[in-house]
């Protein structure tokens, strides 16, 4: 059952949310296009996600697992119907120009250990990682125990361990 | 596992597009409610019959609290002191009672002390 405070005006509703998505920002636009593989449906998974929410004027109980599941449900949707979408987008910011072969190479190895990791992985890494949240805060947007939400994480980073060594030269 | 963590947040994150920010700039500037001044804020309907009926409440109790305005005064008995010499007495007696417009014309209800000063009157 979803919860509301009902406390505050429509006018402070709108600014907490306001003020959590500016926080926010990138690490959920990040975590959008983990799950959509689209930099484009990321962006109209989370328009669409803040319009509703904005829309009702109530701040939900529990703020963050609430939005971070509402783009999980979101982008779910908006995977199936952009399945043929031939560009994967990553989560990684494009290297526009860059020279810097250091950087480059942090880049593509980066790239090549997430491309490794199942879906479950993968989200619980970006979530962890990335977005700085704990294994409760995970298993809550999941709705999965903590166990679960840690295992994933485990089994991702010795999947990434063991690919980065092979690697190697 | 901590330098595996490291190396993942060594590389940026893609960044959301400068459209996208425009367009959440907007939902939520459409959805921040606009503040009137007082006298141009729209009133409910409701509130209005309920302000009108508190009025005549009020308006009422009022009234009531007032009470009703007092009965015009009944003349039961009147007394006319006349005084001077008899013969002017019995004129103005004569007049006063024959007077239909004056209040104490009715002899039933009309005391008549005849006298040459206030030293005569007596004493209520």
């Amino acid at each position: 059952m979803r919860t509301y405070s009902r406390t505050g005006t429509r006018g402070e509703a709108i600014e907490r949310i306001r003020q959590f998505y500016e926080a926010h920002r990138q690490a959920l636009f990040a975590y959008a296009v983990s799950l959509t593989y689209s930099r484009e449906v990321a962006e109209d998974v989370i328009q669409s996600v803040f319009y509703r929410l904005l829309r009702r004027g109530r701040v939900p109980h529990e703020l963050q697992p609430y939005v971070y599941r509402a783009i999980r449900n979101a982008a779910i949707d908006a995977r199936r119907r952009a399945l043929q979408a031939e560009e994967k987008s990553s989560i990684l910011a494009p290297l526009n120009g860059t020279t810097d072969p250091e950087e480059i190479a942090r880049h593509d190895e980066v790239e090549a250990l997430l491309q490794v990791l199942n879906e479950d992985e993968r989200e619980c890494i970006v979530l962890k990682v990335y977005n700085g949240l704990t294994y409760t805060e995970i298993a809550r947007i999941r709705k999965v125990s903590a166990n679960t939400a840690a295992s994933w994480y485990r089994r991702g980073m010795e999947k990434m361990q063991r690919a980065a060594k092979e690697s190697l030269p | 596992m901590k330098d595996l963590e490291e190396r993942l947040r060594s590389v940026r994150m893609i960044e959301p597009s400068a459209k996208f920010d425009y367009a959440m700039g907007r939902i939520f500037a459409e959805a921040t409610p606009v503040r009137l001044p007082l006298l141009k804020r729209p009133v409910a309907l409701w509130q209005c019959v309920l302000a009108c009926a508190a009025s005549m409440l009020l308006v009422v109790a009022i009234q009531s609290e007032r009470g009703a305005p007092p009965p015009p005064q009944v003349v039961t008995e009147r007394t006319v002191y006349i005084f001077g010499s008899p013969e002017q007495d019995q004129r103005a007696f004569d007049l006063l009672l024959n007077n239909q417009d004056l209040p104490f014309a009715d002899p039933s209800k009309t005391r008549v002390i005849v006298g040459t000063g206030p030293s005569e009157f007596p004493k209520v």
